[in-house]
């Protein structure tokens, strides 16, 4: 696994007070906190920067970011956007919120690190996590821009160069190219990343509940043929359980509060990628939001295929801390590996969850 | 009833809260028309407790009292249109075609 005991030790006594000494259901393990929309980058499909010019223009303060991590209160925060590096105000949030020793991931595309990153410094809690979609041509082509992929790689360079620690994120959709992918983690496994990230696409049609199956299981498809034969250097930045749940090997149910959304308009219901409207603080998004309503098991269609880390990332550290079965789970995956069942596998997980 | 720019819905109307909750999702301005007379135009980001949650185009959020509003028009462009991943694969793909028929 790539993320260091400092962070796991965070993670994991938080976990553990929450569930057994505040006996806390819906806790928040990351914040999503989106400081702004507008984007160096124009990629399809990303609903986050389609709003009008007026939108884009706004961000939240450095004050309004510092409070909404106190009033959220997770271990984590994840700054995704937009592109947060063009917040004029960004080293100045990371640096409160290094204060309060909240581990920061970082999201960019890496187009402005080099010429930005003296404004920052290495520490154990701030992460880059940058945007690599693939190799060069998936990459180039998932952000519908030619030169980027060289960019973020030079970024990538300068930071680890410096001491800060790197992660890649990449989003796959149905249609990567396992072996390509598998190449994509050489390379950056060679470049000396801390860990990388993945998850599937969002994709919600109202299709009937026959393909809706389908789609699922070729995710699994996917990261089965992805995942097989695992090389030794690769290193994620996940826990192993949820290597695990992409390839099918057990199913989790979404826990969309365990990475709860801050933006300009308000603490997002009910996750990172639906918008059903907003509360004004963290408090009334947990207590108003019917949370049955999300999630696989609730049969809503939206959630249906979903399958993406910010909504089942949490639910699988919950097994891990929450349960022995969980624990033990996560210690025989982390020591030999996780369970990916074979390509030609027609193993479909049962839905009762974490098995 | 398909919500897009020029789209307008009356208070009177049947239909008028089944369109704000469509005009939520519609990622373009709008324009508030008010008893009083006034118009106020903003992105509609959410309607909650007889509340219209309007950013607008200048200053800061406001809620707007449904009561207070006798109309809804969409009037910005719609900034979400023919930006789907779908359309961005689907024009890729037909580039390359195109590309490959040259060769």
């Amino acid at each position: 696994m790539g993320i260091p005991i400092s962070q796991m030790w965070t993670v994991s006594t938080y976990v553990l007070k929450q569930k057994f000494i505040k006996r806390n259901k819906h806790y928040p393990l990351v914040l999503m906190l989106e400081p702004l929309f507008r984007c160096n980058l124009s990629c399809a499909g990303c609903g986050k920067i389609q709003y009008p010019g007026h939108i884009l223009k706004r961000q939240l303060s450095v004050e309004e970011c510092v409070q909404a991590v106190e009033e959220c209160g997770a271990p984590i925060v994840s700054i995704p956007g937009g592109e947060p590096l063009l917040h004029p105000d960004m080293p100045k949030i990371v640096e409160e919120l290094v204060k309060r020793k909240k581990y920061i991931y970082l999201c960019t595309n890496a187009i402005l690190l080099e010429k930005k990153i003296e404004e920052y410094k290495p520490s154990k809690y701030l992460t880059f996590s940058i945007h690599m979609d693939g190799l060069e041509e998936e990459h180039d082509e998932a952000v519908c821009r030619d030169g980027i992929y060289k960019k973020a790689i030079a970024g990538i360079k300068v930071a680890l160069d410096k001491g800060f620690r790197v992660t890649t994120n990449t989003t796959l959709f149905l249609g990567a190219k396992p072996d390509r992918t598998r190449m994509f983690f050489d390379e950056m496994s060679k470049l000396g990343v801390e860990g990388m990230m993945l998850s599937p696409g969002y994709s919600y049609s109202k299709a009937p509940d026959q393909e809706s199956f389908l789609q699922r299981k070729e995710t699994y498809q996917l990261f089965r043929e992805i995942f097989h034969s695992p090389k030794r250097d690769w290193k994620f930045n996940h826990s192993p359980l949820f290597l695990e749940f992409l390839a099918g090997h057990r199913h989790y149910e979404c826990t969309p509060w365990g990475n709860p959304t801050y933006n300009i308009f308000g603490w997002q219901k009910p996750c990172y990628l639906l918008q059903k409207g907003y509360t004004k603080t963290f408090k009334e998004l947990i207590e108003q939001t019917k949370w049955d309503e999300y999630g696989q098991k609730s049969n809503n269609p939206e959630c249906a295929n979903c399958m993406v880390h910010s909504g089942h990332e949490a639910t699988t550290v919950d097994h891990t801390f929450g349960t022995l079965s969980g624990f033990l789970g996560t210690v025989r995956a982390t020591f030999l590996g996780p369970k990916i069942p074979k390509p030609e596998s027609q193993k479909i997980p049962s839905m009762s969850g974490g098995k | 009833m398909e919500v897009k720019q020029g789209y307008s819905v009356a208070k009177d109307n049947a239909e008028f809260s089944d369109s704000l909750s469509q005009i939520v999702d519609y990622r373009g301005d709008s324009t508030i028309f008010l008893e009083d007379g006034s118009t106020l135009e903003g992105y509609i980001f959410d309607v909650v407790n007889e509340y219209l949650h309007i950013y607008p185009t200048e200053g800061d959020k406001q809620e707007i009292p449904i009561a207070q509003v006798t109309k809804v028009e969409v009037t910005g462009k719609d900034t979400a249109e023919g930006k789907s991943w779908e359309a961005w694969v689907a024009k890729k793909k037909k580039e390359k075609e195109q590309q490959q028929n040259e060769k």
